[in-house]
């Protein structure tokens, strides 16, 4: 089932949620929506279920205009923030609802309903708990039964609002790496709502980021994290420094810091930015050229990891990272004077 | 108007001069006078009177709790297929339950001991209209003190099995709240 989002726009009181957005997602499709929070990925997710109207614009399922067709109608399978489960009803109940609630004629007999539920508990791992109350169970698992109850009405599409949000850091990696291998068996258009970059780089096949109620991105996770296409972008996946200056003809030197890659000269008097990530950083005890020396302020060693913060002469942090042996081979520690230059540095003109 | 020239007399007769002068000429009363349907001085009208001063009882107790719940699980519902009575049955009733019962118990509790709209618009005729408060000022006044009292225990009794029940129900409530 592929999902076209046509000029969407939506207001609430002052505050645009989202401005003219427009997204296509294919059958089958893994996508993220990566934003800060009041970026309007929610509120796009909504729209899509139905849940909310747009002021503007058209969703299109399979290429046929929804705008008439109530929540009800759709078929979608959505999973809430904080899973919205009905806490009078068992979880076998809560998977069952979806079934129970349909009209006369095309509702299961009582026989199918516990036949389709088992097997739904049992994908989702919980089939011994089908007796329990929401109240009684995980985190982790109530969000399973969440899972559970939004395919239970063999939904066309599947959407998640933050799936992992309320969850503690294991539990989240744990269910991450089973979600994605249970909707690679099940096959069925998928957008989910997360602010976590690592979420939407690890599980999704294409991540949107938005920003502002607009889309700054649309692309795979490694098109997004090496080719960023807005400084918004650059810094809000992964962490970035960002060093200021004017783009002199051919060459880019940038607070001491310069990159042997041509670029278009600046047309004005404003600062260029350029981006580096931590581990696009080399670090010297030579002045090997185009760098600059700085000095060690801070180390610290996580994993296989050596995270080194530098200060260079106007007071600037810069944040390094490189490899732990790399690193213990330099000899170096804090107060040192290194010599720190950028294997790539990104750069977005001031126009 | 006829349905107000035929009150089957009592205390009601000196209500009616009143009554007569705001009653439109055409509407809704005329329509029911026509079908014979009473409303005042009779039950109807005692009912719609409780109504009136009772359900804000109700409302105070379910509101906060439906705040409380938000409107995620009847979302959850609709995405599901529900229609609308099916979430409110299933889904959103069940929920407030205890809610609307503790509202139920203090309207009840309230209704028991209602004298002022009662009196008013129940037009007091013994043994079809009269409350049981009501009944006990009628007796009162008639001096037949051990009757009236009988009554007023009558009424004592049954305040104190609603408090009961309230206080079950509130232990209920809380928890409706706070989960």
């Amino acid at each position: 089932m592929s999902i076209e989002v046509r000029g969407v726009s939506r207001v609430f009181g002052r505050h645009r949620a989202l401005r003219d957005v427009s997204l296509t997602i294919g059958p089958g499709e893994l996508l993220a929506l990566l934003g800060p929070s009041g970026s309007g990925k929610t509120t796009l997710l909504r729209v899509v279920a139905g849940l909310e109207a747009p002021d503007a614009g058209t969703v299109f399922f399979d290429g046929e205009d929804s705008s008439g067709r109530s929540t009800a109608d759709r078929r979608i399978g959505f999973v809430f923030q904080h899973y919205a489960l009905f806490r009078h009803m068992t979880v076998f109940e809560n998977v069952a609802f979806g079934l129970r609630v349909r009209p006369r004629a095309s509702r299961p007999a009582d026989g199918e309903i516990r036949r389709r539920v088992d097997e739904l508990l049992a994908l989702v791992q919980l089939d011994h708990l089908g007796g329990r109350y929401p109240s009684q169970l995980s985190g982790g698992q109530r969000q399973r039964v969440a899972l559970a109850r939004a395919l239970a009405v063999e939904p066309r599409v599947l959407l998640l609002d933050e799936p992992f949000g309320a969850l503690d850091a294991k539990v989240r990696q744990e269910l991450r790496r089973w979600l994605r291998r249970l909707l690679q068996q099940i096959n069925v258009t998928t957008v989910f709502v997360t602010h976590d970059q690592e979420e939407a780089l690890e599980l999704a096949d294409r991540v949107v980021i938005m920003n502002d109620g607009r889309i700054e991105q649309d692309g795979t996770p490694d098109a997004v994290l090496e080719h960023p296409a807005t400084p918004f972008v650059m810094t809000f996946v992964g962490n970035v420094n960002i060093f200021r200056g004017r783009l002199p003809e051919g060459q880019a030197t940038l607070a001491g810091l310069s990159a042997a890659r041509s670029m278009r000269p600046s047309p004005d008097e404003h600062d260029d930015l350029a981006y580096a990530r931590p581990h696009e950083l080399e670090i010297g005890r030579d002045d090997t050229g185009g760098g600059v020396w700085v000095t060690v302020r801070d180390v610290r060693i996580v994993g296989a990891l050596a995270k080194v913060e530098l200060v260079d002469g106007l007071g600037a942090l810069i944040q390094a990272e490189l490899g732990r042996p790399q690193f213990e081979q330099l000899e170096v520690g804090v107060g040192d004077a290194v010599y720190v230059k950028a294997r790539r540095l990104r750069v977005f003109t001031n126009a | 108007m006829a349905f107000l020239a035929a009150p089957r007399g009592g205390e009601g007769g000196s209500l009616f001069g009143f009554t007569a002068t705001v009653q439109p000429r055409s509407g809704p009363p005329v329509r029911l006078a026509a079908h014979d349907i009473q409303i005042v001085f009779a039950v109807p009208g005692i009912v719609l009177a409780s109504i009136f001063v009772s359900v804000p009882f109700v409302a105070r107790e379910v509101i906060p709790v439906m705040e409380a719940g938000g409107s995620q699980e009847e979302e959850a519902a609709r995405v599901l297929g529900a229609s609308g009575w099916q979430t409110f049955r299933r889904v959103t009733l069940p929920n407030i339950r205890w809610g609307v019962l503790y509202g139920a118990i203090l309207c009840s509790a309230r209704v028991l001991g209602e004298f002022g709209a009662g009196s008013v618009v129940s037009g007091r005729i013994r043994g079809a209209t009269n409350t049981l408060p009501l009944h006990v000022e009628i007796l009162f006044n008639e001096y037949q003190f051990q009757a009236s009292f009988a009554v007023a225990s009558v009424l004592t009794g049954l305040a104190l099995v609603t408090l009961v029940i309230k206080s079950v129900a509130a232990r209920h409530v809380r928890g409706e709240t706070v989960r």
